[in-house]
């Protein structure tokens, strides 16, 4: 096969990233932009961000899958597959004992379902209501005035869980700010909203439920406070990749390699436009 | 693919376009029924037309007028006016539009609409209980008018048991009805008319669901959205020769497709179920996407169990009453008892090989909404097939993203593909 080298690059609402595989599953490089108001020159730019990493021409990448709300206007993609099926397929990847994947992301959250090969079984999504969402979050750090970074350590420094109970975020957001004018702490109002945010979200698990082992990932992955009440809610131990922005590009990378040893295998070739 | 490209995969129906012409005299004779001398109605939910058109009354379906009002003049101006008279734009959008008909007749000035779109006032209105929402709507606007008024309720079956109860009592409230017609008319109903009118109720209907049965073979030669444009001929008109005529053809032309091996879509890899009423203002966009992926939205329970699909050959012309009451009946029991609408949507996969289920929630129309998930996971326990939950409305734009849906069906037909690795 020699120096088969693919990309994947998922153009979501608050970042888009890239990563470049080699055949033999290696990442050899990863980037995140801001994806700001045009997705294209975000797309592009993440893409050109890897490939200097890696020390490589675009002519060398054999194929390149966009993923995420923005994929079917990155120009220089061979195909587009949808973020379920790569964020399934790259935590597979990374956790191949994962049969329940919760992705919270910018502006939507999912539960996906996998077998044991990685295939999504079954999915749920809300993409209706900011209030479980990354949005949700940023707004509220606004109302607290804390960086989104400091969110995660507050949330274990609280002494007692706050109700956030608003179903709008514009209204939890006023909510807060209540909450804040009456004296609470901020660790304590912290740990109200991810135990909120949780709460919305683990109602996508429906009637499967959790089935074990569980893995997060998207943005909201990185906030530890965000996994903790995840934790604290569903009792159970959840496996985060070290960069889960990056799990949906992954997982788009390693369709494209798929995709080209098929190829490969039955014709020699590899045809830049899907069949 | 571009969405040109995407457009010309369907292979749309002839006889589909026809209802295009049928819809605009449907509504030329409504408005002009003042100068023709015809008695008109307004009508809630699946009412009984056969017993209208019996008696030569004209009946607005004001549902479908919403709806159409709203495709060809736009939505804003009518949901507005509902809203105002307390409407709250979390109920049906169906009402929401009814009730901006209502409001806008009520406030004299319908300079919003072109002419040749405004109906009549009606002399009587008539609703069924089927649609809560619409036997509302019914109750406030008869108020208002203060014209006669009828209600014929169909009650909720708990178990198959309840059926023939629920055909008596039905079957009960059809003769008051007729009498109430006798009176709004001045002279006695026509039963040989009626009849008549059953007879080619039962012929379209035959026809329409030998088309349906059509759909059985491989590839399918109509999708779930040709299904949808068709309703007309089968709503409003039925019980006309324009009905039959409409069936016999579309008859025929589903057979030679079926003859060709000519599919609705050029290369058919998934059969899949819709479930709920269509999304109208993007049957055609979800047609062509679907058909893009090779996917055919073959059956659906709106399309297959309603308008006289179940089994016509049991009509009883020798009772076209109990015939009509019975219709009602199995309506209700199809649609608001879950275990129902489980075992026929088991039926339609198993008689349709159904590889997937596509499920409408519909933002506003709770009641078709309910146990959409639990009918997901128990057919999936039955039969192995999955399905996906995707959200919009009937009629209201507002709940629905183009992307967030087409991304949901995408993953879905990813999914079903997988499972073919």
């Amino acid at each position: 096969m020699g120096n088969l080298r693919v990309a994947g690059v998922d153009v979501g609402s608050v970042s888009t990233d890239a990563v470049i595989l080699n055949e033999n599953k290696e990442i050899l490089s990863s980037s995140v932009v801001y994806s700001g108001a045009n997705s294209q020159k975000a797309a592009a730019e993440a893409f050109r961000q890897a490939l200097a990493q890696a020390g490589l021409e675009r002519s060398e990448i054999a194929y390149v899958i966009s993923t995420g709300y923005g994929r079917k206007r990155v120009d220089f993609a061979n195909e587009s597959v949808t973020e379920i099926s790569c964020h399934a397929m790259g935590t597979h990847f990374l956790f191949p004992e994962t049969r329940t994947l919760i992705d919270v992301g910018g502006q939507d959250s999912k539960v996906i379902h996998l077998d044991e090969r990685g295939r999504v079984t079954s999915f749920a999504m809300n993409d209706k209501c900011a209030a479980g969402t990354g949005r949700f979050l940023e707004v509220m750090a606004r109302a607290l005035e804390v960086e989104l970074e400091q969110m995660g350590d507050l949330f274990f420094q609280a002494e007692k869980e706050l109700s956030v109970s608003s179903m709008c975020t514009v209204f939890a957001e006023s909510e807060v700010i209540s909450l804040i004018s009456q004296g609470n702490s901020q660790a304590d109002i912290v740990a109200g909203i991810h135990m909120s945010i949780a709460r919305r979200v683990i109602g996508l698990l429906g009637k499967k439920g959790l089935v074990e082992r569980l893995a997060f990932s998207g943005g909201v992955a990185k906030n530890r406070g965000a996994l903790g009440a995840f934790e604290a809610l569903l009792k159970t131990k959840i496996m985060v990749a070290e960069e889960p922005q990056i799990v949906g590009a992954l997982g788009a990378a390693l369709i494209a390699l798929e995709t080209c040893e098929k190829q490969l295998a039955k014709t020699g070739t590899i045809a830049t436009s899907p069949a | 693919m571009t969405q040109d490209a995407i457009s010309s995969l369907v292979r749309r129906l002839d006889t589909a376009g026809q209802t295009k012409g049928l819809m605009k005299r449907y509504y030329t004779d409504l408005r002009n029924s003042r100068e023709e001398g015809k008695v008109m109605a307004w009508s809630y939910g699946p009412v009984p037309f056969e017993l209208m058109r019996a008696m030569d009354i004209r009946f607005a379906h004001l549902e479908s007028y919403g709806a159409y009002l709203a495709a060809r003049q736009g939505q804003a101006f009518l949901k507005e006016l509902a809203h105002r008279s307390g409407y709250s734009p979390d109920i049906c959008s169906y009402a929401r539009l009814t009730q901006g008909v209502h409001m806008m007749a009520q406030s004299g000035d319908t300079s919003e609409v072109r002419p040749e779109l405004l109906i009549p006032q009606p002399d009587f209105l008539v609703a069924v209980t089927s649609c809560h929402l619409m036997a509302n709507t019914y109750d406030f606007q008869q108020r208002q008018l203060q014209k006669p008024g009828f209600c014929i309720d169909v009650p909720f079956m708990n178990k198959w048991a309840d059926f023939e109860e629920a055909v008596a009592h039905v079957k009960r409230q059809l003769i008051d009805f007729i009498g109430f017609l006798e009176e709004i008319k001045g002279h006695s109903f026509d039963y040989d008319r009626l009849k008549e009118l059953m007879a080619k109720v039962k012929e379209a209907a035959m026809l329409r669901a030998y088309c349906i049965k059509m759909s059985q073979t491989h590839p399918a030669p109509m999708t779930i959205f040709d299904h949808f444009i068709c309703l007309g001929p089968m709503h409003v008109w039925r019980g006309t020769n324009e009905s039959v005529e409409f069936f016999k053809q579309l008859k025929a032309e589903v057979e030679y497709r079926v003859e060709n091996k000519i599919g609705a879509i050029p290369d058919e890899k998934y059969r899949l179920y819709w479930d709920n009423l269509p999304i109208w203002f993007k049957v055609g966009r979800l047609s062509d996407k679907l058909g893009s992926l090779g996917a055919n939205l073959i059956a659906g329970v709106y399309t297959h169990t309603y308008f006289y699909s179940h089994e016509p050959e049991k009509i009883d012309l020798d009772d076209p009453v109990g015939s009509i009451a019975r219709e009602l009946c199995w309506i209700t029991w199809a649609f608001s008892n879950v275990e129902a609408r489980t075992e026929r949507i088991q039926k339609l996969c198993e008689d349709f090989q159904i590889d997937g289920l596509v499920m409408h929630s519909s933002r506003t129309c709770q009641p078709m909404d309910i146990g959409q998930k639990d009918m997901v996971d128990a057919i999936e326990k039955r039969l192995g097939i999955p399905g996906v939950v995707i959200d919009g409305d009937p009629t209201d734009p507002s709940y629905y993203s183009d992307a967030q849906t087409e991304t949901r069906l995408e993953a879905f037909i990813e999914l079903l593909a997988s499972r073919r690795r």
